[in-house]
């Protein structure tokens, strides 16, 4: 059973349509990559899938279960888990914390058994450690865990966008623009964190400009162009694609960088 | 380190005794200030539970309001034992928040201000109003407490012990997920929704529990003075406890402590200076405001980053011991 | 009667639109909550009251005079006090609200309590539809609208007007195409605090002038903004005769009192329901 399906997913804003019917279906421990040109709609594609914003028609069917139109919350909660584009951090938590806080135990807080210190809590507050550290490890960041993220270096920071996502235990952990702004060196450390993923079992969704990072790391490539889906494959099939090469030409995007 | 916090709470004790022994040794006029600020501390602490998360109201001056006609009417008019004024107290202003806050929290920013804000003005038309209730403008007299009218010193207790355990309260739920989670809608409503925060019953939450506190010294300053009116809540009430959760710095508990008890001590100050008083205490917010734009809690912050100190965690629940030990 | 009663309410939707649209203003491209927007109201009658009633200068020119001067006021807030806190809501609406604890207090200590007139500027009445209408009120209407008239002209057919609209859009985009955003913020600040200085300013041989006069009509002027839709100048418009129509109607059959807690009841369930109002933005 595909880990996500979507089908005649479609978004209107007022008379634009961003997205028209697009129907893909993602099997677990894949690795997706989602490309286009500016205004394709990947943002909108990621956004409607992960509850930022409801689709017009179409449906979402996540893990078996229809999450169309659910808050970003509850579909974080049941395993989607979804990144931002650029440095979205909290800011004025330490490192450590922006991880933790991500570490959310399905179950509800007990907020009483905060204020008390039961058991319960205590035990949930060990196991998010565990997860905690784990996933500091995962990153890389184990050197900057007290310091607050506008002091981090940029590749870091990014690092941190995605450890945030990763701490929150997706099941499908959707990456906004990993690489983008990086320079040869970051971009390496994140393709190697993303192999390192799908070594631990997360199924992978990204979305990417650069097309190098996209066929490197990806097993089949979605194409998007003004909304619609245009072409789906191997990135060595999508790559030889007319219409792909098309769409690209059209833009002012460059193609194999 | 130990030694450090050896002294610390050595300091504490000894604040704390000077405190717990002030009404003996010192006037009446100044266990009088000590009292309201006891009770500016509890309004400001419960307030910036919301503030913290981005969202600033405009009426918790009516959630006092409501506490201390809740306890005043079920005292006075009812005769229910003080015990229970209290607790209705508190119940009354967190179930308006909850009333009020569910529909306006779906909007951004200055739009649940001035909610809060029209919500501020009806309800002091109602209290000046709804004479049956209330007894309009001229207010409610002879308000019982847990001691005879007109003492002072069992209401300095009191309003030290809610001070006391609002604080301890407020310091629990800081280190807990709850407290971190507050902070974390401040920095970024979208990502902490990405990571799975309920950010509008998070906020609910803190309202309420704000409006519980502010119920609950409501309560107290009413059966303290035995009088109150509309006239005790006024627009200004609000402002001020807006002033000192800013000046004292939101994102850490003392923040608004510090806050409450300087701006409170600076007004009385003032008071000597006559008409000139509240002209300065402009001045001196103003001043305040430019100066150390994120309170004492920012001007703290940066000169501990001018001196290479690095960033202590903001809340840790216990989990910063594994983090170190990496 | 009633015919006295919608007069009424026509003329205070007059004057409040001009507070009303000078606040939306400000907020729509400052995104600033101006808490001193009454007191600029009242600066502008006490000015006339010093120049017109006491120093018996040209009433015409005492207006002029009132409203350049809490303008220039209102632009030396902005550029020394306000320029700290762009995008800082809260610390803004701090910022305006000392602002209109310094102004509110040093009034008081200048004025004192006793209530000031203004003697009439036109007097007389004139007969209009069976009712009669003071020639000062007409003149405060007629003078409000071509106010808005003016500045209508001003935001859509000049291209000052051009960059205040644009940075109202998207105050980023704005600067890279160079507008100058923080001159155009200066710029709006004055206007608006000028707009209700002119409300002040006509409104003063009607009302009598105390320091705390500015109260009332910033209250009101809240409960427009919101029923309009904030940032709307078109909303505050019509939203200004609703408040003064229902006021008015109000007020003559529960009461001042009552008729404010009815606007701000009519506020409040705006804002519940559809908080943007009739107009607003986001």
């Amino acid at each position: 059973m595909p880990i996500l399906e979507t089908s005649n997913l479609t978004k209107r804003f007022g008379g634009l349509e961003a997205l028209k019917d697009i129907g893909l279906s993602i099997e677990e421990g894949e690795i997706i990559g989602i490309i286009g040109p500016n205004g394709a709609g990947k943002s909108t594609f990621f956004n409607v899938i992960s509850g930022f914003m409801k689709p017009t028609t179409g449906r979402v069917v996540f893990d078996g279960n229809d999450i169309t139109g659910k808050s970003a919350a509850r579909i974080c909660a049941s395993g989607l888990v979804r990144t931002f584009q650029g440095t979205k951090l909290f800011m004025s938590l330490p490192t450590v914390e922006n991880i933790q806080i991500a570490c959310h135990v399905p179950a509800r807080t007990n907020l009483l058994g905060d204020i008390f210190g039961t058991p319960g809590t205590r035990r949930r507050e060990r196991d998010a450690r565990k997860r905690v550290s784990d996933v500091v490890k995962l990153a890389g960041l184990e050197s900057v865990v007290r310091e607050l993220p506008k002091n981090l270096p940029h590749g870091y920071q990014r690092s941190l966008g995605v450890a945030i996502g990763l701490a929150a235990n997706p099941k499908l952990l959707c990456l906004d623009e990993p690489v983008t702004g990086m320079n040869a060196e970051e971009t390496q450390l994140m393709i190697a964190m993303i192999e390192q993923l799908r070594r631990e079992g997360v199924t992978i969704l990204l979305v990417e400009h650069s097309m190098r990072t996209v066929m490197g790391v990806c097993d089949r490539v979605v194409v998007l162009n003004f909304g619609r889906q245009i072409a789906a494959g191997t990135p060595e099939e999508i790559q030889c694609n007319e219409e792909v090469i098309q769409a690209y030409l059209g833009s002012s995007d460059e193609v194999f960088t | 380190m130990d030694k450090r916090k050896l002294l610390f709470g050595a300091l504490i004790l000894i604040g704390l005794s000077f405190l717990l022994m002030f009404p003996w040794f010192s006037g009446s006029y100044y266990s009088h200030i000590l009292i309201l600020v006891y009770l500016n501390v509890v309004l400001a602490v419960g307030y910036r539970l919301l503030y913290a998360t981005g969202l600033g109201s405009f009426c918790h001056a009516t959630f006092y309001a409501l506490g201390g006609y809740a306890s005043a009417i079920l005292g006075q008019k009812v005769g229910l034992p003080y015990v229970l004024c209290f607790v209705a107290a508190g119940i009354v202003p967190a179930i308006f928040a909850l009333v009020i806050g569910w529909p306006s929290m779906r909007v951004k920013g200055p739009y649940f201000f001035l909610t809060t804000f029209a919500f501020f003005m009806v309800m002091d038309s109602v209290f000046r109003h709804w004479t049956r209730l209330t007894n309009g403008s001229r207010g409610i007299i002879n308000i019982p407490g847990i001691a005879p009218i007109g003492t002072m010193r069992p209401y300095y207790y009191l309003a030290m012990a809610l001070m006391a355990v609002t604080i301890l309260v407020m310091y629990r739920l800081d280190r807990a997920r709850f407290g971190t989670e507050l902070l974390a809608i401040g920095d970024d409503e979208e990502l902490a929704s990405s990571v799975g925060i309920n950010v509008t019953a998070n906020r609910l939450l803190a309202f309420s529990i704000g409006a519980m506190f502010a119920g609950f010294a409501g309560s107290v300053y009413a059966s303290y003075i035995s009088f109150i009116s509309p006239a005790s809540f006024s627009l200004l009430s609000t402002i001020f406890v807006l002033v000192w959760v800013v000046i004292g710095g939101p994102r850490k508990l003392w923040g608004p402590i510090a806050g409450a008890v300087v701006m409170t001590l600076v007004a009385e100050l003032l008071r000597m200076s006559g008409t000139l008083q509240a002209i300065l205490y402009a001045i001196v917010l103003l001043i305040a405001i430019l100066v150390i734009p994120r309170g004492f809690v920012g001007l703290v912050d940066d000169l501990r980053a001018r001196f290479g100190k690095g960033e202590e965690p903001t809340l840790g629940a216990g989990l910063e011991a594994d983090a170190s030990g990496m | 009667m009633v015919r006295q009663i919608i007069l009424n309410g026509f003329v205070l939707g007059a004057t409040i639109s001009l507070m009303a649209i000078g606040f939306t203003l400000i907020f729509g491209i400052l995104r600033v909550v101006n808490f001193w927007h009454g007191e600029a109201y009242m600066f502008g009658a006490v000015i006339v009251f010093f120049m017109y009633q006491q120093a018996k200068v040209n009433y015409v020119l005492a207006v002029i005079v009132a409203v350049a001067a809490v303008a220039a006021l209102g632009l030396l807030s902005d550029q020394t006090i306000m320029r700290r806190f762009r995008g800082d809501l809260m610390g803004g609406a701090i910022a305006t609200i000392a602002l209109y604890l310094l102004f509110q207090n040093a009034m008081w200590y200048i004025l004192g309590g006793r209530p000031r007139g203004v003697r009439k500027v036109l007097p007389g009445n004139i007969t209009l539809l069976n009712t009669h209408i003071s020639w000062e009120r007409l003149m405060v209407v007629i003078v409000s609208f071509v106010a808005i008239a003016a500045l209508g002209l001003f935001i859509n057919r000049t291209r000052v007007g051009k960059m205040m609209r644009a940075v109202q859009q998207d105050s980023e985009a704005a600067q890279i195409q160079g507008i100058r955003a923080n001159r155009i913020y200066g710029l709006t600040f004055a206007i608006g605090t000028g707009l209700a200085a002119l409300a002040g300013a006509l409104i003063a041989p009607i009302y009598s002038i105390t320091p705390v006069m500015g109260a009332g009509p910033l209250m009101l002027t809240f409960i427009v903004v919101i029923v309009g839709g904030l940032g709307s100048i078109s909303g505050a418009f019509i939203a200004a005769f609703i408040i003064g129509f229902q006021q008015s109607f109000t007020a003559a059959y529960l009461g001042p009192d009552l008729s404010l807690a009815v606007s701000f009841g009519l506020a409040l369930l705006i804002l519940l329901i559809r908080p943007t109002g009739l107009r607003g933005q986001d």
